[in-house]
């Protein structure tokens, strides 16, 4: 005779994990719509170590008692794939609602959470039963040496180590940014409440530089500004290996000459002089119907006033204002516990590692450009980064294996 | 060898690589087939061997310098892959991908207008790409497998081989896209101190990549593989979302994965 299971019915299933999946979120959307959303800060050293211990227990226990029909549910394939189905579908709303910091106007969206769905309840629970499930998963399962269970392993400690750390370690995590002067020492900076706070540790401000694209060159329209055609504006690379002109209504423009840290010596000319107020400039030659003319044309500065070349009543070739390619701090750093560090060469994608920190190449004032005064820094607080630099190791071996074996299939 | 040469390189390159895709379905051509594409990736690793020494630096500047990357390294990942798996279509595949990025880069060479903007340039932009484009291949066949196979359970036809060969793809496409994901985050983390910030892009790439990782699981179980090809279809249609749609949500407005 065939029975049908009924709901709540041992061993649990679908029915009963999706069952409590919604409810575990509803529950979630309650409590943030009574007591505001979570505050990571409850989760600050030393409480997170004391929960990541109280995790480890559960997950220990869900070892001893894994016979026990509550904990073969709990990791089981059909409690995984509700709770990743639940942070899909809160991770949906996440990326069809619109983000913020601070709410400013009150809706029913917000009262749930929505606009800060990583610190909302909802959210937060289901991550945190996902870090429960995934480790007593890979807790259960016996060890062996196949390429099933090496896969298996890499890929659910690496994503376990991930989240624990990540998830655990983020109220520890402290980021702030620094504005230092050329050739002085600085360790305050402002929090985010705008208040001066003194940090562990100092960066001193060498030199900075910025070394800029070379510019191109367009023709605008002297009455308007706007660079032609309308519809579709051409710039022209400068490229002082490349023989090739610009034609422009007839008018073949040709660079003659270019600097790059150019300073304007008399009324139209100028002359290479390697300092911080120094811009680009070309000399460049029109010709028309015979006609040739040449002229200096430069996009200036804060301290040079830019020069252009009129080509008829109508039109002028101007060069555009340089782009920066990289900008450059020269920096020592000094820690309290007498940690000493150097780098000459701090730039955007190569920050500098100071014991947990790590400090980033910010920016500068961008009103003036390659004669900023100074340079900003982001510093980066993460203690426990490298353990999810563990777990990015292991899921991308992980990741590796499953390309090379794909789906094991049992011989 | 300076960038004027490019073309006597490319397309030799190309010729190779489509008479290669065209061989590899005439089973005693093989052999010849695996040779003629390794030559045609050689011709074009020659020329970027020659350019770099050229220009005395390594080319990684420009966006033309960067698509010369990714046409290499499609093509090789790609024949490294079709040798693992030997899938045929996986090398008319990366043939069509290397070859359109070599047209692009033939037909409006940006070697130095395009400037890479301070937080581009790093070592991470080309692996990261790569290993999406490779991903995406995969995820592409299998979702047209797992059409092809729910229309033959409409039917009642089972396929068991069909159903190993979405498996597997499967299993491929989510290796590419979790490494594409973690080389993600360490690029993040250098260039902005953060491996993950749920920006907009991020949040439905994540989205994208539980929704596989929901159909492995179900997979793994025995229940009904129309529910599981079904979470497929909507995965390849969330990812296409991620890979085009973000830039036209209203909620990722400001995000940095659009320029």
């Amino acid at each position: 005779m065939h029975n049908k299971k009924r709901i709540w019915q041992i061993p649990w299933g679908y029915r009963e994990s999706i069952a409590i999946v919604l409810g575990i979120v509803l529950v979630g959307f309650m409590l943030q719509a009574t007591i505001g959303k979570f505050d990571f800060y409850l989760l600050s050293f030393p409480f997170n170590l004391y929960f990541g211990i109280l995790s480890l227990a559960f997950i220990v226990l869900s070892v001893l008692l894994k016979r026990k029909a509550f904990f073969i549910w709990f990791t089981s394939l059909s409690f995984s794939v509700s709770l990743i189905g639940a942070i899909t579908f809160l991770s949906i709303i996440m990326g069809l609602t619109k983000q913020v910091p601070i709410i400013d106007k009150a809706n029913i969206f917000t009262l749930l959470g929505f606009n800060q769905m990583t610190s909302s309840w909802a959210f937060v629970l289901i991550y945190f039963l996902l870090l429960l499930s995934l480790g007593s998963t890979i807790a259960k399962r016996k060890p062996r040496l196949t390429k099933q269970y090496l896969v298996f392993i890499l890929n659910h400690i690496g994503l376990w180590l991930i989240l624990f750390f990540a998830g655990l370690g983020y109220s520890d995590l402290n980021r702030y940014i620094m504005y230092v002067e050329i050739g002085e020492t600085q360790w305050r900076v402002y929090d985010k409440d705008s208040k001066v706070v003194e940090l562990p540790i100092a960066i001193q401000l060498n030199s900075f530089t910025i070394e800029q694209y070379i510019p191109k060159l367009a023709v605008i329209d002297k009455k308007t500004g706007e660079v032609l055609p309308k519809d579709k504006p051409i710039y022209f690379q400068i490229d002082t290996n490349s023989k090739e002109e610009f034609t422009f209504n007839g008018y073949k423009i040709r660079l003659k000459n270019y600097i790059h840290n150019a300073v304007r010596s008399s009324d139209s000319s100028y002359k290479e002089v390697p300092m911080k107020a120094s811009c680009p400039a070309a000399l460049v030659e029109i010709r028309n119907n015979n006609k040739v003319k040449s002229h200096w044309i430069s996009a200036g500065n804060k301290m040079q006033s830019p020069m252009f070349m009129d080509i008829d009543s109508n039109l002028a070739l101007v060069m555009t204002p340089s782009e920066p390619k990289s900008f450059i701090s020269n920096i020592e750093v000094y820690t309290q516990e007498g940690g000493y560090y150097k780098e000459e060469n701090l730039r955007v994608n190569h920050p500098l590692k100071a014991g947990s920190w790590r400090i980033y190449q910010y920016g500068y004032d961008n009103n003036m450009g390659k004669m900023s005064s100074y340079s900003s820094f982001e510093l980066v607080y993460d203690p426990w980064l490298n353990m999810v630099y563990v777990g990015i190791g292991l899921l991308a071996l992980g990741s590796l294996l499953l390309i090379i074996f794909g789906k094991n299939y049992k011989k | 060898m300076s960038w004027d040469s490019f073309i006597w390189f490319a397309l030799p390159s190309i010729l190779l690589w489509v008479i290669a895709s065209l061989l590899v379905y005439k089973t005693n051509y093989r052999l010849i087939s695996n040779i003629l594409f390794l030559m045609g990736i050689s011709t074009f690793l020659l020329f970027i061997i020659l350019f770099w020494n050229h220009i005395n630096r390594p080319p990684f500047r420009t966006m033309g310098e960067t698509r010369l990357w990714y046409s290499f390294f499609i093509t090789t990942i790609g024949f490294i892959t079709y040798r693992i798996w030997k899938y045929k279509w996986l090398l008319s595949y990366t043939t069509l991908v290397g070859s359109v990025f070599i047209i692009i880069n033939l037909l409006k060479p940006e070697i130095h207008s395009t400037n890479l903007m301070p937080a581009l340039q790093s070592s991470w932009f080309i692996p990261h790409v790569t290993s999406y484009i490779l991903s995406y291949s995969m995820f592409g066949a299998s979702t047209i497998a797992a059409i092809i196979l729910l229309f033959k359970l409409r039917k009642d036809k089972e396929d068991k081989e069909l159903e190993k060969l979405i498996d597997n793809l499967v299993y491929v496409g989510f290796g590419f896209l979790a490494l594409g994901m973690l080389m993600g985050c360490m690029w993040a983390k250098a260039a902005w101190g953060n491996y993950w910030s749920w920006d907009p892009k991020e949040t439905w790439a994540f989205l994208t990549i539980t929704t596989y990782l929901a159909f492995i699981h179900t997979r793994i179980q025995k229940i009904d593989i129309r529910i599981s090809l079904w979470i497929l279809i909507i995965a390849l249609i969330l990812l296409c979302i991620t890979w085009l749609g973000v830039s036209y949500l209203p909620s990722a407005q400001g995000s940095v994965h659009v320029y």
